[in-house]
């Protein structure tokens, strides 16, 4: 990216409220959960640990690596407890913060 | 005699036991073997040929080598409401025994936040297994045009022209944001088919700028030849 600053030090440097922090957050963080796989509530949860140890062992198959590097697919992979808790943290942002995405979504 | 009966009693004993760990073997076999002559079915927000769609088939064929008991895998798309309808299904009417997964849009929880009536589902409550990029974003606007930082932006007469493909896309978010957060206005022209479209638009000087995702700007055309000659600049 060179010399960039990211968005959120440009929000530093023009000293954006918290509000507005956390609207782009919450917005942007989209980004981070990629092209995720889910189960749906209530699975076993030594399948669901089965399923998130093939999902990472898949993403370090030489053979996927390959296919996805001839497909132009980028890589790099976020195990499933990691999104759990970013997702948890999204949901749970302060009511003002909500209502802003809100607001900036439905215009 | 007694000897003998003593020796004998041991010898059963060692063997109910050998058993006994043998059949405790057993059980973590039956255990581990669960997805034997299973299938397990992900289902995709999407229709097939993008990247979704991309992403969940070629896990379908990878995933199966690294589970005991080696299950099949399927891939059933089924798009609709930006993958609303698939998260739906998956979250009310699949059974919860391991056999299921979902492939939906990544900004999900957004339709949640804003209260999209078809939602039927708390995000918080899916079980995430992975994902395979992460993808922050950034800006790029043409090197030649009169927008070298974000303090030009503010303080521009006409706002940029920058190019969207609609109102869920990365660039017509951020237009939002760098409004809201720096009185940054940027014009959002939507309706491209793709990111391709709006990065021709741009080498024709239509418009001026896009916002996107880091990872497909770099390592492929025509970007490796716009950071070779100049031609874009990143403000962000």
């Amino acid at each position: 990216m060179g010399d960039a600053p990211t968005l959120f030090e440009l929000m530093d440097q023009f000293k954006t409220p918290a509000v507005m922090r956390g609207v782009a957050r919450v917005i942007l963080a989209s980004g981070d959960f990629g092209r995720p796989m889910l189960a749906g509530p209530g699975n076993p949860p030594e399948r669901i640990k089965i399923l998130r140890e093939a999902y990472a062992r898949a993403m370090r198959d030489p053979g996927l690596i390959e296919e996805a590097k001839k497909g132009q697919m980028d890589m790099e992979h976020t195990p499933g407890e990691e999104l759990q808790a970013v997702m948890k943290e999204l949901m749970n942002q302060p009511p003002d913060v909500i209502e802003r995405v809100q607001k900036v979504l439905a215009d | 005699m007694r000897t003998t009966r003593r020796g004998r009693t041991w010898t059963l004993l060692l063997w109910s036991a050998i058993f006994a760990l043998g059949g405790v073997g057993a059980v973590h076999a039956q255990k581990d073997s669960f997805y034997s002559g299973k299938t397990v079915r992900i289902v995709v927000g999407f229709t097939p040929g993008g990247f979704y769609d991309r992403w969940a088939r070629m896990l379908s064929r990878y995933m199966p080598n690294y589970i005991p008991g080696n299950p099949n895998f399927v891939v059933q798309n089924m798009p609709g409401a930006s993958s609303v309808i698939a998260a739906n299904y998956v979250y009310n009417l699949s059974k919860p025994d391991g056999l299921t997964l979902l492939v939906p849009i990544n900004s999900l929880y957004l339709d949640q936040i804003v209260g999209r009536r078809e939602v039927k589902f708390d995000v918080r409550k899916f079980e995430f297994i992975g994902t395979q990029e992460k993808a922050p974003t950034m800006l790029y606007f043409r090197a030649d045009s009169p927008f070298k930082t974000l303090a030009d932006i503010i303080q521009a007469k006409e706002p940029p022209k920058c190019g969207s493909t609609g109102t869920a896309s990365t660039g017509y978010l951020l237009a939002k944001i760098m409004d809201e957060a720096f009185k940054a206005k940027m014009n959002t022209v939507s309706g491209y088919q793709g990111g391709a479209e709006i990065d021709v638009a741009v080498e024709r000087g239509e418009i001026v700028c896009r916002g996107m995702d880091i990872p497909p700007h770099f390592g492929r055309e025509p970007f490796d030849s716009w950071h070779r000659k100049g031609f874009d600049r990143h403000i962000l």
